[in-house]
């Protein structure tokens, strides 16, 4: 029981713990192997060379610190996979001579034929999510108004699009955007190309300064305004948002390894103290024969901290398997290269020295009571000589009820008060164990809640178009009355972004009156006007700003614009700054070159509610062929990506919740047990006496039912109070609403309930199978 | 003049155990006769069956072969189901150990043996009564844990007593006790022989039960060696 207890404590704490830096490394190893770019410089036209290393000088390359260069084409583009429109980038490279933008063939082969491509594997049905493409289905390309019919020979792995981060929205968009590899010179024969428009870099030092100044270089030889843009390799995001994963999962693994180690040690205490009682005459026969006290205390207290060190050598051993095949499941979606199970030592040491404090004091504490044993009381008396002083209160207020008139229904009752320490740790691991499954279940639960919430009160809206271009919101509204039925309610509103300092952050502006998009306001007021805004508590945290503190942003780096922030919402969109187009159009005197002045950039709308997925798919196309925009998402798509893409943590939170429901079982039970079973004399005399079975199994129920019972009501406050904190430490990042279902308590009830079954089942089937007179022999002898 | 007929009799009674790879045979043909209002003793050496002939008789324990019969019936013939009803109606037993419930107060321990039975009325005057009969009048309302292990055994009388069970079964009653208690608990339960009448079967080697008994039967190796009639 104690090596079992340890063991899970470990593997399941040290697991989770082990999964952030087991993920990062795997990261780091997969982007080592690939050898992406440092820096891409995008370029406004095409330049003739194919091979832009001869574009600087050996020397010219070393003086701006660049190792390499290397051209390619990228473009954005359509493809129509199976009747669905996918986003797409067109990157022509070339295959054999590679040296930064390197692939690796998962699945498939090399194009031999022209009209033959290798795919991004995240669009593959060699991943989890998305298009679930297969090898050999066709893709149809829409590039240039021409459409190019091309077939899957292979799925690549590029490190560059581990995350798939759409370019044109940051958003990650695993398995949706299509990245097709052509070879460079095929893609120029097929769309008629010359040269590459884009230059891929390597420096010497991966360092933002090396990149600067490698950009510098490039740019006083190309001429600024040949560059489109600069993309630095910047894999902070990407990073960031897998830190943020996996960090909470770190945290997980802290929460729920403490938690288990907590149970796992009263059940030490427990385990222990039954040990104890069951040897009582053996530890009266030691004193009897000299030995002292300390002694038996050191022998005692050893044996527990034994039994724990092979739990926790075990636990090391399950930890790592943990990792292992959490690993696998968690970065499944993102396809690496190289998966590599890693242990932070700090951790490892952490954990194990916690282990062995609290089995040390736990198996302490058990074992003190050892030397209260006088080796005069211990070997006369066959157990306990607990006192009580008066009827419990519960025998008090259950006394009217005929069902607990009866003698033997004191017994429990009784029992219960008489070993206040035992029914305590009981009851004790009851709670924690609880706490263990309602905070984990609670949390799968509260990220459906979360995102159910957010899609039925705050963006009330059934889809949104993200256009290409700024757009009249009459023009729409009125295009759409004219064109398209079944749309019952539109509104226009402005999505765009903003810079604060250096960093650039979307802006979402719907009228002042929307009747689509409320918000979720978890601090502050909701107050939004010409000089107030609400923001998302994400980038509230991360800016470090709170209601009522002034933020400057600009839409083009040039005007600065000063307002109050009224609010923090806590929503999906926890990265936005939420205003109003009113606001926007009365504060801002420069935004006519962005044209949002009299125009919006995005629209929402309804559907009427008798609508088929059919004519839903229509309006779609409709919608795609008029506005061409850069999103058509339907909120309901967009709520099951989310799920889908969430699918890999929500996997894990269902394995936590799970060993969570195995934990308050197995502690439950056994605790139960083994409160029991050091009375099994009792309940021999009883049967001695020819007491019923009946009777004997409605005591020993009661009582399993009443340590159940006050477990259950010590861990409804435990777990109230621990929720909020819980997933704050997770999720520091992230705002959960710390809802606990009523569903979740009755279940818990119910599981309780069963492990009082089991519990009683078994020790009714020990005392009532068991020989009589062979255990009353026994026991005496003993 | 009629010859009284025995309450308990013991055919050619066996009982085996295993123990391991062996066969211990603790009782071979043990065949005896026990009248009503007897106060018998067994006596033996440690491992010669005296528990073992008192747990077939008792009901806690069934015969390998040999027929048991109490009042005429052959309680051999019974399951655990009709066993259960003669230890909770017919027999009254009294352990080495006391075996009290720790969480019942003395007078709720004598009390709980006619609760078994189903016999309620009156059931607290009637325990206390029975407590003040073995001399524990002023205690009836203690917890086990703070009486001593002659009140207890006291306490664990009157429990096999107060439902007015046909044999009284004691397996080393005083066997846990100092001298002078014992000689107290054995004079207590002649006593109560004498005033309640009921047939009993104690298992001891304290002088001062052997010297009460009416006969005494000394086992030996699962067989009964002699038997010494003290009422001659």
């Amino acid at each position: 029981m104690i090596i079992l207890t340890v063991f899970l404590a470990l593997t399941l704490g040290l697991g989770l713990i082990n999964l952030k830096n087991s993920a990062m490394v795997s990261v780091e190893a997969t982007n080592k192997q690939l050898n992406n770019a440092d820096l891409r410089i995008r370029l406004s036209g095409y330049i003739p060379e194919n091979n832009v290393s001869l574009l600087l000088s050996e020397s010219e390359k070393e003086a701006a610190g660049i190792t390499d260069l290397e051209g390619r084409i990228f473009e954005y583009s359509t493809v129509n996979y199976k009747d669905k429109i996918h986003k797409a980038y067109l990157i022509g490279i070339n295959f054999d001579n590679a040296r930064i933008n390197k692939l690796k063939l998962r699945v498939g082969d090399d194009p031999i034929s022209d009209d033959q491509v290798l795919v991004e594997q995240h669009f593959g049905n060699i991943l989890p999510l998305g298009a679930q493409a297969k090898l050999n289905d066709h893709l149809s390309i829409n590039f240039r108004n021409s459409i190019v019919n091309v077939r899957i020979a292979g799925f690549v792995a590029d490190s560059e699009y581990i995350f798939v981060v759409d370019e044109q929205t940051n958003a990650i968009t695993l398995g949706e955007l299509c990245i097709i590899y052509i070879p460079l010179e095929i893609l120029q024969q097929k769309f008629n190309l010359t040269g590459v428009n884009e230059i891929l870099v390597k420096t010497q030092e991966r360092s933002n300064a090396a990149n600067q100044k490698a950009d510098q270089a490039l740019s006083s030889l190309l001429g600024e305004n040949r560059i489109q843009n600069v993309i630095y390799w910047d894999e902070s995001m990407e990073r960031g948002w897998l830190e943020l994963r996996t960090d909470a999962m770190e945290n997980i693994g802290v929460v729920f390894g403490i938690f288990a180690l907590i149970v796992g040690s009263i059940a030490i205490y427990n385990s222990l103290s039954k040990l104890i009682i069951a040897q009582r005459t053996h530890i009266g026969l030691y004193g009897a024969l000299g030995a002292k006290n300390r002694a038996i205390l050191v022998h005692y207290t050893s044996s527990g901290l034994m039994l724990g060190i092979i739990g926790i050598i075990l636990g090391w051993i399950g930890a790592t398997l943990t990792t292992f095949v959490l690993i696998n499941v968690a970065v499944s979606v993102f396809g690496l290269v190289v998966i590599t199970v890693s242990s932070n030592p700090s951790n490892f040491v952490i954990i194990t020295l916690l282990a062995i404090f609290l089995i040390l004091i736990f198996s302490i504490l058990a074992t003190l009571p050892v030397l209260q044993i006088t080796p005069h009381e211990a070997l006369r008396a066959p157990y306990s000589t607990s006192e009580l002083g008066r009827e419990p209160f519960l025998e008090r207020l259950l006394s009217p009820f005929r069902i607990f008139k009866g003698l033997a229904s004191k017994i429990p009752l009784r029992s219960v008060f008489m070993n206040k320490r035992r029914s305590l740790s009981t009851a004790l691991v009851v709670s924690a164990s609880m706490v263990i499954l309602v905070i984990s279940a609670s949390l799968f639960f509260d990220y459906i809640y979360a995102l159910d919430q957010n899609y039925e009160l705050y963006e009330k809206y059934d889809a949104k178009v993200i256009l290409s271009t700024p757009t009249s919101e009459t023009e729409i509204k009125q295009w759409i009355h004219q064109t398209i039925t079944g749309i019952t309610e539109i509104e226009g509103f402005v999505y765009t972004s903003v810079w604060i300092g250096n960093q650039r952050v979307p802006l979402q502006a719907f009228h002042q009156n929307a009747s689509l998009r409320d918000y979720n306001v978890i601090a502050g007021e909701k107050l939004l006007s010409k000089y107030e805004i609400l923001i998302g508590n994400n980038l509230a945290n991360d800016l470090e700003v709170k209601p009522g503190d002034q933020i400057s942003f600009s839409f083009n780096l040039q005007s600065n614009l000063t307002v109050e922030v009224a609010g923090i919402t806590g929503e999906i969109a926890e990265n936005t700054i939420l205003w109003t187009i009113e606001a926007i159009q009365q504060s801002v005197s420069d935004i006519h070159h962005i044209g949002i002045k009299e125009n919006v950039t995005a629209f929402a709308f309804t559907f009427s509610e008798t609508i088929s997925n059919d004519d839903k798919n229509q309006i779609k196309q409709f919608i795609q062929e008029r506005f061409n925009p850069y999103v058509y998402l339907d909120s309901s798509e967009a709520k099951s990506t989310i799920l889908e893409f969430l699918n890999m943590f929500m996997q894990l939170l269902v394995l936590v919740a799970l060993l969570g429901l195995a934990t308050l079982v197995l502690f439950t039970f056994s605790s139960m047990s083994i409160a029991m079973m050091e009375r099994e004399m009792e309940f021999l005399a009883l049967r001695a006496m020819g007491a019923k079975h009946r009777t004997i199994l409605r005591i020993i129920f009661t009582e399993n039912l009443i340590y159940g019972f006050f477990g259950f009501f010590i861990g409804v406050p435990i777990s109230f109070a621990l929720l909020k904190p819980t997933y704050e430490f997770i999720f520091p990042e992230l705002y959960l609403p710390s809802v606990i279902p009523v569903e979740l308590w009755a279940f818990v009830a119910v599981i309780i309930c069963l492990c009082v079954f089991l519990a009683t089942t078994l020790i009714a089937w020990r005392t009532w199978r068991s020989s009589l007179p062979d255990m009353l022999y026994n026991r005496m002898a003993n | 003049m009629a010859l009284k007929e025995p309450m308990v009799v013991l055919s050619d009674v066996h009982r085996d155990f295993a123990l391991g790879d062996h066969i211990v045979h603790a009782l071979r043909g043990v065949s005896m006769e026990v009248y009503e209002g007897e106060f018998i003793v067994v006596l033996g050496p440690s491992g010669s069956g005296k528990t073992t002939l008192l747990n077939q008789i008792g009901g806690i324990d069934s015969p390998t072969k040999g027929t048991i019969k109490v009042k005429g019936e052959e309680i051999t013939e019974w399951g655990t189901g009709q066993l259960g009803d003669y230890r909770r109606n017919r027999v009254g037993w009294i352990f080495q150990f006391f075996n009290l419930i720790p969480s019942l107060r003395a007078w709720e321990n004598v009390a709980l043996a006619l609760e078994f039975k189903g016999d309620r009325e009156n059931i607290k005057s009637r325990a206390c009564d029975m407590l003040k009969a073995v001399g524990l009048g002023d205690k009836t309302d203690r917890f086990p844990s703070q009486l001593s292990g002659g009140e207890q055994q006291r306490v664990a009388i009157a429990r096999a007593l107060v439902k007015n069970p046909e044999i009284i079964v004691a397996d080393e009653p005083t066997g846990n006790l100092d001298f002078v208690t014992g000689e107290k608990i054995a004079d207590l339960m002649k006593d109560l022989n004498e005033q309640f009448g009921g047939t009993y079967l104690v298992v001891s080697h304290d002088i001062n039960i052997t010297e009460k008994a009416q006969r005494v039967f000394y086992l030996r190796d699962g067989q009964i060696e002699t038997v010494e009639d003290h009422s001659k």
